[in-house]
């Protein structure tokens, strides 16, 4: 970790002047944020650890069309990892492998099954929040913020009716938000 | 409004999820400027989702600090593969060989196309030429023609159609002094097949065939006859069987015209 502690309006700054410090600060405070997010897509490590550069690389080139009025350096980050992430997996080289992988794999991914060799960051802290959540609760947040789906895509990819999913997904986002409230404030 | 039962409806996550419509999201945008307590609220949910990520968070390989730095330092150097996946870092690639595969497939039926238009044009200048040696033949053997017939040694003879063709019409040329005779049909109705037409010269109240007109007629409509030396009072044309009669078929006389003089 770099030892100068920068507020984010600092560190945007500094990175729109390619500061080297500044890479070097925004990597160690959010590389294992964003690597945990293209893992989430594309469940691959090699592949990750590729998709990790694109995304620094585009955030280095692209730091200055950030707007901190519409949120957060990091919900723009998660933006960038997550699109990157999902145009690799919707370029054609890679759907040929991709198309025999269904739905039942993506279900689990809320686990920590499939992540052999990678370790968790803070893996006990994850589970406390997804033991909170049903099964469902879960799959709808991981395709919602994770990988970017919109409402229709889900209804489609789950065969719910549409209203159906809109609710379901209203809940499970404001059980997650009073779990996270509820683990911020013991 | 209840901006508390607004912000517990749900939309402000929606909203950071990004899964709002361009209007809905518009709307939320509005009140988060108008309320501090909805901007609170997508802080607050902002906060916690990124506090939710980071509980996926995974430690990336240690090495790919350096190797993305070295990246951004080489700036906009064209990408190349990092590890031994192979991955068309930029979609330009793929995009330009389908181009150049297209633009192949493009050139093969454009040529195939031109060298049949070649082949096509090719044929049709060779018939042209062929065609214009032909006329050129034809007018020089008319001159000759023209101006043979046209010596006062020929006698022209018009013959005119009989009673029953009133409308037919054809030329001797005689020349008295070397017996050359030249038809030509001026308006004779083409043979029925297996029928000539017969010239007869008139000598002394009795006829004498000229030859038969050739039916296939390559080139000159004036065609030399036989050679009739002896005094002619006439010339007539009759329809004969193919090759021509000894003695000529009166009803089928069509045209006759005397020698003046």
């Amino acid at each position: 970790m770099s030892s100068t502690p920068y507020n984010e309006e600092t560190l945007i700054l500094l990175l729109r002047k390619k500061n080297e410090e500044a890479f070097r600060y925004l990597y160690d405070h959010y590389a294992a944020a964003l690597y945990g997010v293209v893992l989430k897509v594309v469940n691959e490590q090699e592949l990750a650890n590729d998709l990790l550069q694109e995304v620094f690389v585009k955030i280095w080139n692209r730091i200055d069309s950030y707007d901190p009025q519409k949120g957060r350096l990091f919900t723009w980050m998660l933006h960038i990892a997550r699109n990157t992430a999902i145009d690799m997996l919707r370029s054609r080289a890679y759907q040929q492998q991709e198309k025999n992988q269904s739905l039942e794999s993506n279900v689990h991914i809320g686990n920590s099954v499939q992540m052999s060799s990678a370790v968790r960051v803070d893996e006990i802290g994850l589970k406390n929040i997804l033991n909170r959540l049903s099964d469902e609760q879960r799959i709808l947040i991981e395709k919602a913020y994770f990988k970017g789906y919109t409402q229709e895509e889900i209804a489609r990819e789950l065969q719910i009716p549409l209203g159906t999913v809109k609710t379901r997904i209203r809940h499970a986002l404001q059980k997650l938000r009073d779990i996270l409230q509820d683990r911020n404030s013991t | 409004m209840d901006i508390q039962e607004y912000i517990s409806s749900g939309i402000i996550e929606l909203y950071v999820l990004g899964m709002l419509s361009e209007q809905e999201a518009a709307e939320v945008h509005a009140y988060a400027r108008q309320y501090p307590e909805v901007q609170q609220a997508i802080d607050s949910y902002e906060a916690s989702l990124e506090q939710y990520a980071r509980l996926h968070a995974v430690q990336p390989p240690a090495a790919l600090r350096e190797k993305i730095w070295h990246r951004l330092q080489a700036g906009s150097r064209p990408a190349t593969m990092i590890s031994g996946r192979k991955i068309w870092r930029h979609p330009v690639l793929p995009y330009l060989m389908a181009a150049c595969v297209i633009l192949l497939i493009g050139s093969v039926v454009l040529n195939v196309m031109f060298y049949t238009q070649y082949k096509h044009v090719q044929e049709q200048t060779q018939r042209l030429q062929a065609q214009q040696a032909d006329l050129q033949q034809q007018l020089s053997q008319y001159a000759t023609a023209f101006q043979v017939l046209q010596t006062p040694d020929y006698t022209p003879v018009l013959l005119k159609g009989v009673a029953q063709h009133p409308n037919m019409i054809a030329t001797v040329y005689w020349n008295p002094s070397s017996g050359d005779v030249y038809l030509l049909p001026n308006l004779l109705p083409p043979p029925p097949s297996g029928k000539q037409y017969q010239l007869w010269a008139i000598v002394d109240g009795k006829p004498v065939s000229a030859g038969v007109y050739p039916t296939a007629t390559t080139g000159l409509p004036v065609q030399k006859m036989a050679v009739i030396k002896q005094p002619v009072q006439a010339f007539a044309i009759t329809l004969e069987k193919e090759g021509g009669s000894p003695t000529p078929t009166l009803s089928a006389m069509y045209v006759m015209g005397k020698v003046n003089g």
